[in-house]
């Protein structure tokens, strides 16, 4: 991918943002020494940053010439030696989901493309990933760590006034998310964690349900998804970032994934 | 030890969830809790009650037992042609569900619990459609929240990654279930507390209502969303008490006792 070269995100909706006040989620001394973030701060309001910008705003690593690099030419890495890695992990995965059902409500051409019972689904979606979104960034600075930046999508593939295309991408993006949380939850080291990983990966996976039975009666997975034990996909997070990275500009690099 | 069931009136007609549950009343539960072999004092089952192992058979007996239930529900003739398909797929993951989880507890050097279809029984939530997705919804619900409550106490991360990946399955089972056309119909994720849930699946849907996540209350925490949707975002867990308080009304046979 060239440097510099930046992808016009199609029909991309402003990815608005609430404005967050950091709370002391869950701090946990097994994720760091010093003391718990207990302190209010000083917020930015990440709607105003728009597509792409955000990510230079944010103080990221020093890459060199190894590293994989986004059109910013900047690196995200998720390092797997601490909770931290995995929750941004998810934080990401969150994150795009978030951005695709905002474009999907916020499509001209909504209320004409889905019936209002289609409707109501997407809107709760779109409120269900957001919220998983803005969860993980607060409880990752809660706990200390430093979250992602905001990630730049690139739905330019997805044409949002088609039925089917959009529920195609939404059936792909669940699935892939409960994939990803079914094959990260051994990774998490914290049980409080896990925990909150196995609330939200329920949740993907009714989504999931929910949009396979719009795709085709009485369907309740993509085929291939659920296996001949009747268990759903467990994907490692190489495979996961893989098939997301058709979505995401930004480049994201994998960091001390344990061999378990 | 079928006293509970046996309140139901059998001529009613039944049209919907809440019309089936409508005669059931308030559970017996503590005379459920009594009959489950599961907790039996002097059970010598120690190989196979304690450990991954342990939860292992407690995942086992659930899915014996909604195996059996689907198992009859579909010979019922009651469910409906044009979703009797999906009744048919959930039937044949929790077999599947049960065989896996059989040969996992065989390989991990412990004995898996041993049920059969007759020592399972649904009294009248069999013989309605009304009554059978009323019962679906809720041993679905249970389901989710069973595996979700013993994920942390699974060791083995091969053993918690099986786990996970036939949680999601459940939930998408939920799912499905929850959005049948059979009044009334609900969405795929729970709302709040399950209002308006009937008496006798109320205890599937305690604590349900939480907003509280990582030890903050989201509804303060976060900006934009209502009660209701920060409350379908997150599925909560169950304890394995409360769990087999539920199941345990419909175990009506002895575990190995070999008897068809």
């Amino acid at each position: 991918m060239s440097r510099g070269r930046r992808l016009e995100a199609h029909n991309a909706a402003p990815l608005h943002r609430p404005l967050l006040v950091p709370l002391p989620f869950m701090s946990s001394p097994l994720l760091k020494d010093t003391p718990a973030f207990t302190s209010r701060r000083d917020f930015f309001k990440r709607a105003g940053f728009g597509l792409g910008a955000a990510a230079a705003a944010v103080s990221l690593q020093a890459c060199d010439s190894d590293d994989p690099i986004d059109d910013n030419g900047d690196v995200v890495t998720l390092d797997f030696s601490s909770d931290f890695g995995v929750l941004n992990y998810a934080y990401a995965l969150e994150q795009l989901e978030a951005g695709f059902y905002a474009t999907v409500v916020g499509d001209a051409a909504f209320g004409s493309t889905f019936s209002t019972d289609e409707q109501d689904i997407f809107r709760d979606l779109a409120a269900h990933e957001a919220i998983h979104r803005d969860f993980f960034e607060a409880a990752i600075m809660g706990a200390g760590g430093t979250p992602i930046p905001d990630l730049t999508p690139d739905f330019s593939s997805i044409d949002f006034s088609d039925r089917d295309n959009v529920l195609a991408v939404s059936q792909t993006f669940e699935d892939l998310g409960v994939s990803a949380y079914n094959g990260a939850g051994k990774y998490i080291q914290n049980d409080a964690y896990l925990l909150l990983a196995g609330k939200i990966v329920s949740v993907e996976a009714r989504h999931a349900s929910v949009i396979a039975g719009l795709i085709m009666d009485n369907s309740i997975a993509a085929s291939g998804q659920i296996d001949a034990n009747g268990l759903d996909r467990a994907l490692e997070p190489s495979a996961v970032l893989a098939a997301a990275g058709d979505f995401i500009q930004d480049d994201i690099a994998l960091a001390n994934v344990p061999t378990v | 030890m079928n006293s509970l069931l046996s309140v139901f009136d059998t001529e009613a007609a039944v049209k919907s969830r809440r019309d089936a549950l409508g005669t059931v009343g308030k559970l017996g539960l503590g005379a459920a809790l009594a009959s489950v072999p599961f907790l039996k004092p002097g059970v010598a089952r120690a190989q196979t009650s304690t450990g991954d192992a342990g939860i292992l058979n407690f995942a086992l007996t659930l899915e014996y037992l909604e195996r059996s239930f689907y198992r009859q529900a579909l010979d019922s003739g009651e469910i409906p042609g044009d979703v009797r398909p999906l009744f048919q797929t959930i039937y044949d993951d929790e077999a599947a569900h049960v065989d896996f989880l059989r040969s996992a507890i065989q390989d991990a050097g412990a004995d898996p619990v041993d049920y059969t279809d007759s020592d399972f029984a649904f009294g009248d939530f069999v013989t309605s459609y009304g009554g059978i997705a009323a019962l679906a919804q809720g041993l679905e619900d249970t389901g989710v929240r069973a595996y979700k409550g013993q994920a942390t106490s699974i060791m083995t991360p091969a053993f918690l990654q099986a786990a996970l990946q036939i949680h999601s399955v459940e939930a998408r089972h939920a799912a499905a279930i929850r959005r049948l056309d059979v009044s009334p119909a609900e969405q795929g994720w729970i709302p709040n507390g399950q209002p308006g849930a009937p008496d006798a699946i109320a205890p599937v849907y305690a604590g349900e209502d939480n907003v509280t996540q990582g030890g903050v209350n989201l509804t303060s925490a976060l900006s934009g969303y209502t009660m209701t949707e920060i409350t379908e975002a997150f599925d909560e867990p169950l304890d394995m008490d409360s769990v087999l308080a539920i199941a345990g009304q419909f175990i009506t046979g002895d575990e190995g006792d070999g008897e068809d």
